[in-house]
């Protein structure tokens, strides 16, 4: 017999005192009166007397037994095993009924026969006790499969899984959710009755495993901390089930300690928890909720830089969105929070640090700060922006931080890295006759900052492409399929190419040929047909973009329908056809001319991109060659704006990215010329700096399991500084909580046990560890004993007739 | 209002006056009584008859004879009188009510009164005798208006004290009255034991076989016949002092059994020896005493 809370016995044990103390001490004095006719009263008065008592002590009796059944249903009485709980019910109300049974005789034997009322009653009570003692009594003979009497102490086979992500951080009445989770789970274990197998395992835990015993146990909950990669909780479940199932103990119980966020509970995996729980049916399972139900949490929820490589020139764009959370348990809290401070910070290129100095990383200091008001809307939404141009170059760490204290402030902050370059370093190719004056002022005049090279098309072969950001290839002649290959290489690993066709593509009959080899069409976006004429009155067509989706269109969107691109007429421009065998969905056609034709053609090749303009940018020197088009005339300066547009759309091309999610492999391009091979890796976890190696021209690093900058110092003529910044991916602490009936829906009705303390976690226990609960059997007996005390009580003092 | 609501005892408590209280009794009484087969209750000559031989000249109606030159006699209900003996109860045990407005003693004498009142006023003679353990007072019977006034100043006067002996005083009474008398009884009847109840009855035997006729008004307090105490009661005798502890419920049925089988004892012995017996309790109308006085009275002529 266990009971779940032998205090309430012991409590009602000591007030069954009550009614005897009381009989004792506080009997009623008699009433005093006079009353002549004395003889009737003193003939009888030896026989009333003896019924008075008896009377008495029978309904202290049933009065004692009321408080004791009382405190017994409420101290949970369970058994561990049905045949055992069967027993006891016999046992119970057998007893119960030879109670009344006598009860019964005595009221038969009374003088007072002619009263059938209380024999029927008892009667009736009799019947209705022996009934269940009877039906008890043939459960216990027909016996059943369960444990065997006294095995209610029997060890456990249990998983007690902590979710340790970082919404467990959470702060409320200044103790964190994974606190409370580690104080449950060292309690749960010192419950577990000897000889318990336990394994106690983290979300970000692989290693599942029964500790040597409850000690180690406990002691393994302390080690647990915040990870911010954790898994979901029913894909840990699903191994922690499987887990169990390979145990020898019939009693298995897996304990998930959560605080019922619905990002712990989201899961991808195949098999739903509804069915998992049904399969491993024989598995109590335990949803201790720990967490708050009163949740005031913001949170810098995304952060999106424009770009993280720019120039001197450019400025850094950044925009965030701000979330502020609010629940007070019974509803949605009301959003009026007023405005809260944003703070941007951005550090200083420094060389001298990162440095490790008396056990702490010493990083730069930060040199610009920027505020902003921001207020919520009503869902709890705001955005920041913030716009910080001139500053200098190298490698930029800073903070998007909004101000003041909630319950999780781990989310209040976001990292970023961004690289400033002196210029873009650019390529322009050009054919001998090609003139790249036009280009070289779209890109002297740009908002971004470059730094030309210009080639002739036959030097191309000796020049290291990697180094620049762009190659723009005016008017190709006879392209040879090793520019084709080494163009390929060059835009394959992040490269950006501009192909400008003309007439060095129709120079020599079947030159066209060149640009559709088996190398050529590798980053060809089309196949050149024929030169088309422009079927206008002099024998021109013009631009004529009819989508605007692109982002070299963006600085025409607010002023389509005004430009006059008829101004800018083409003469003569190449028509274009889909490669053999290749993709259509690779290639977009950005512009069009006004007969259809395409214009402005773009192709993504690896991770680098190749664009075609159909029409040359170059007018030619050579007077004998035609005139192709007037896109390189200033005029309304329409043309310049969409050329200087298509520069820093490739240049924009991120290649390496410096910002990344927990858990991402961060992975940074190692050019062996420029950069060292070797760097000292300092990382957020405030750890001695560890060595990275670059490899195959990339240096890579897995360990990004904690939000904050990671710096990389290395050496080569001087000290070269890079890095990196993780945050947690975006919505992670969403603290959107579950309620019982979502648990319900995810993982079945009556497929688990729901408690949020550990008076609940023990009712629950009592429930699926034992095999029968009395409670709901000792409340009937009680409402007997109730009915009979009251039957007996206005039996024996019922008030005289008509008064 | 007709005058029958003073025929409660509650109402004629209100009254003070014993005189007044006896008149508007017998008033509401006899008010209620309608075509009673009692009328002609008066003082009035009931017949005249031709003189015979052997009657009493002084009974000859001279006026009668002046106008018919006949002799006749007339007879005058003075010859169907009775004299009435009131014997009063006066033990202290008679001072009881438990929640009534009259005790037992009130009652008694109320009803007394009332009895006096309608005898004097048939011009019956009756006198009062009050005992407890011996006859304590007495007043000879006579029928005389001015004697009423008597009766009830004895009355009132009288107060209960004392410890009873029924049988004594019956006995006493017995050798006391030398006319065949109507001899009325008030008392609760409440003796020691069951000897004591044998000479009581022995002693109304005896007074019923010296040729009196007796009625027996047996007034017990409505607590007394009903015993309505609940809870643990610590119960004293006014006359004996003695105390005894009882719970009150438990003991009401074996209480009433007793109380009716003592009543049905004397009933019966009544019967027995044609002593007309009145079971009363303080809670009942005046009337049925009346009543049982009346039907008496009649039934002797």
């Amino acid at each position: 017999m266990v009971w779940a809370n032998s205090l309430l016995l012991a409590i009602g044990g000591l007030l069954v005192g009550v009614p005897i103390i009381l009989h004792l001490l506080l009997q009623p004095k008699p009433k005093s009166l006079i009353f002549p006719a004395m003889r009737f009263v003193r003939e009888n008065q030896k026989t009333n007397q003896r019924r008075m008592r008896l009377r008495h002590w029978l309904l202290l009796a049933l009065r004692m037994l009321l408080i004791l059944i009382l405190a017994a249903a409420l101290a949970g009485p369970s058994t561990a095993s049905n045949r055992f709980g069967s027993w006891v019910t016999t046992g119970l109300f057998g007893s119960a009924a030879l109670i009344v049974a006598v009860l019964l005789t005595a009221t038969l034997l009374t003088k007072r026969r002619q009263n059938f009322v209380m024999p029927a009653i008892l009667g009736v009570v009799l019947l209705v006790l022996l009934g269940v003692a009877g039906y008890s009594l043939a459960q216990s003979l027909r016996g059943n499969d369960g444990p065997v009497i006294g095995d209610q102490r029997a060890p456990v086979a249990a998983v007690i899984l902590i979710d340790t992500s970082p919404r467990m951080q959470y702060l409320f009445e200044n103790k964190s959710s994974l606190g409370r989770a580690k104080e449950m789970a060292d309690w749960l274990i010192q419950q577990f009755p000897p000889e318990s197998q336990v394994a106690v395992v983290a979300t970000d835990d692989d290693s599942l495993f029964y500790s040597v015993d409850l000690r180690a146990a406990k002691k393994r909950v302390q080690t647990f901390g915040l990870n911010f990669s954790s898994a979901s909780l029913p894909e840990r479940m699903t191994v922690a089930y499987e887990f169990l199932d390979k145990a020898t103990q019939a009693r298995r119980e897996l304990y998930v300690l959560t605080d019922l966020t619905r990002q712990s509970w989201q899961t991808t995996a195949e098999t739903s928890l509804k069915d998992l729980a049904s399969r491993y049916s024989e598995t109590g399972l335990y949803v201790v909720d720990i967490g708050s139900k009163q949740v005031a949490n913001f949170s810098v929820d995304s952060l999106q830089l424009q770009q993280s490589t720019f120039t001197k020139k450019d400025s850094l764009k950044i925009e965030c969105d701000l979330k502020y959370q609010a629940f007070t348990g019974e509803g949605d809290a009301k959003l009026n929070i007023g405005t809260r401070v944003v703070r941007l910070k951005v550090e200083k290129p420094d060389a001298t640090r990162p440095v490790r100095q008396d056990g702490k990383t010493l990083v730069p200091e930060e040199y610009i700060t920027r505020e902003a008001n921001v207020s919520f809307d009503n869902q709890g939404n705001s955005s920041v922006q913030f716009d910080v141009s001139g500053l200098p170059e190298g490698i930029h760490h800073g903070t998007i931080e909004i101000e003041g204290d909630d319950g999780l402030a781990i989310d209040n902050l976001r990292n970023f890295t961004i690289e400033v370059k002196p210029a873009w370093p650019v390529l322009i190719v050009h054919a001998q006759n090609a003139n790249t004056g036009f280009l070289e002022d779209v890109l002297r005049a740009s908002a971004t900052a470059y730094k030309a090279t210009v080639i002739e098309e036959d030097e191309i072969g000796n020049e290291d492409l990697r180094q620049y950001r762009a190659v723009f290839w005016l008017d190709p002649t006879r392209p040879t399929d090793t520019t084709w290959e080494q163009l390929h290489r060059y835009t394959s690993v992040g490269g950006s190419l501009t192909i400008f066709v003309g007439a060095g593509a129709e120079e020599k009959k079947r030159a066209a040929e060149n640009f559709s080899t088996e190398s050529a069409i590798k980053i060809m976006p089309a196949t050149l047909t024929r030169v088309f004429l422009g079927d206008g009155p002099d024998r021109e067509v013009y631009l004529s973009p009819d989508s605007m989706t692109h982002p070299i269109m963006a600085a025409f969107r607010q002023s389509a329908s005004s430009i006059r691109w008829s101004r800018y007429p083409v003469f003569k421009h190449w028509g274009l056809k889909q490669n053999e065998g290749g993709d259509d969905a690779a290639t977009e056609v950005i512009l069009r001319f006004s007969n259809g034709n395409p214009a402005l053609v773009e192709r993504r090749v690896g991770s680098g991109r190749v664009l075609l303009l159909t029409t040359p940018l170059s007018p030619s020197t050579n007077v004998n060659v035609d005139r192709w088009n007037d896109l390189t005339v200033i005029g309304d300066g329409w043309t310049f704006l969409l050329f200087r547009m298509l520069g820093e759309y490739l240049v924009s091309t991120v290649r390496g990215e410096l910002n990344y999610s927990v858990g991402e492999f961060a992975i940074l391009p190692n050019d062996d010329r420029y950069f060292p091979q070797r760097y000292r890796m300092f990382s957020p976890r405030n750890e001695d700096p560890g060595t990275v190696t670059a490899n195959e021209q990339f240096v890579r690093y897995r360990f990004t399991d904690t939000p904050g900058h990671y710096r990389l110092k290395g050496r080569l003529e001087q000290v070269v500084l890079r890095g990196f910044s993780v945050n947690l991916a975006e919505k992670s602490t969403d603290m959107t909580r579950l309620d019982e009936q979502d648990l319900e829906s995810l993982i079945g009705k009556d497929q688990f046990s729901y408690a949020t303390d550990r008076f609940e976690v023990q009712r629950e226990q009592g429930a699926l560890r034992i095999g029968r609960e009395f409670y709901p059997l000792l409340i009937l007996l009680l409402v007997v004993i109730i009915g009979l005390e009251l039957l007996f009580s206005n039996f024996f003092y019922a008030d005289p007739p008509g008064r | 209002m007709s005058v029958e609501k003073y025929l409660k005892p509650e109402v004629i408590n209100q009254i003070k006056r014993l005189d007044l209280r006896a008149q508007f009794v017998v008033k509401g009484f006899l008010q209620g009584l309608h075509a009673s087969p009692f009328h002609g209750f008066s003082v009035e000559f009931s017949e005249h008859r031709r003189y015979a031989h052997g009657d009493d000249p002084k009974d000859i109606d001279w006026l009668v004879y002046a106008k018919t030159d006949k002799y006749y006699v007339k007879k005058f209900e003075a010859e169907t009188n009775i004299t009435g003996y009131l014997a009063m109860d006066i033990s202290a045990g008679m001072d009881y009510t438990y929640n009534q407005d009259l005790t037992k003693f009130d009652y008694a004498i109320c009803l007394a009164a009332a009895l006096a009142y309608l005898m004097i006023s048939q011009q019956d003679p009756v006198g009062l005798l009050a005992f407890n353990d011996k006859i304590r007072k007495s007043l000879p019977p006579k029928s005389k208006r001015t004697h009423l006034g008597n009766m009830l100043s004895m009355l009132a006067r009288l107060k209960p004290h004392g410890t009873t002996d029924i049988a004594g005083s019956l006995q006493q009474i017995a050798a006391m009255l030398k006319h065949r008398s109507l001899v009325m009884i008030f008392s609760d009847l409440l003796v020691e034991d069951e000897s004591a109840v044998e000479d009581m009855l022995n002693s109304l035997y005896r007074l019923r076989h010296g040729g009196h006729d007796v009625i027996l008004f047996h007034i017990l307090d409505q607590a007394e016949v009903d015993f309505p105490f609940t809870g643990l009661c610590e119960m004293e005798d006014p006359e004996t002092g003695r105390k005894i502890k009882v719970d009150g419920q438990g003991f009401r049925s074996e209480y009433k059994k007793q109380i009716e089988a003592y009543r049905e004892t004397i009933r019966t012995a009544c019967q027995q020896t044609n002593i007309d017996y009145v079971a009363l309790d303080t809670s009942m109308q005046f009337d049925k005493a009346l009543m049982e006085y009346l039907i008496s009275r009649r039934s002797r002529f």
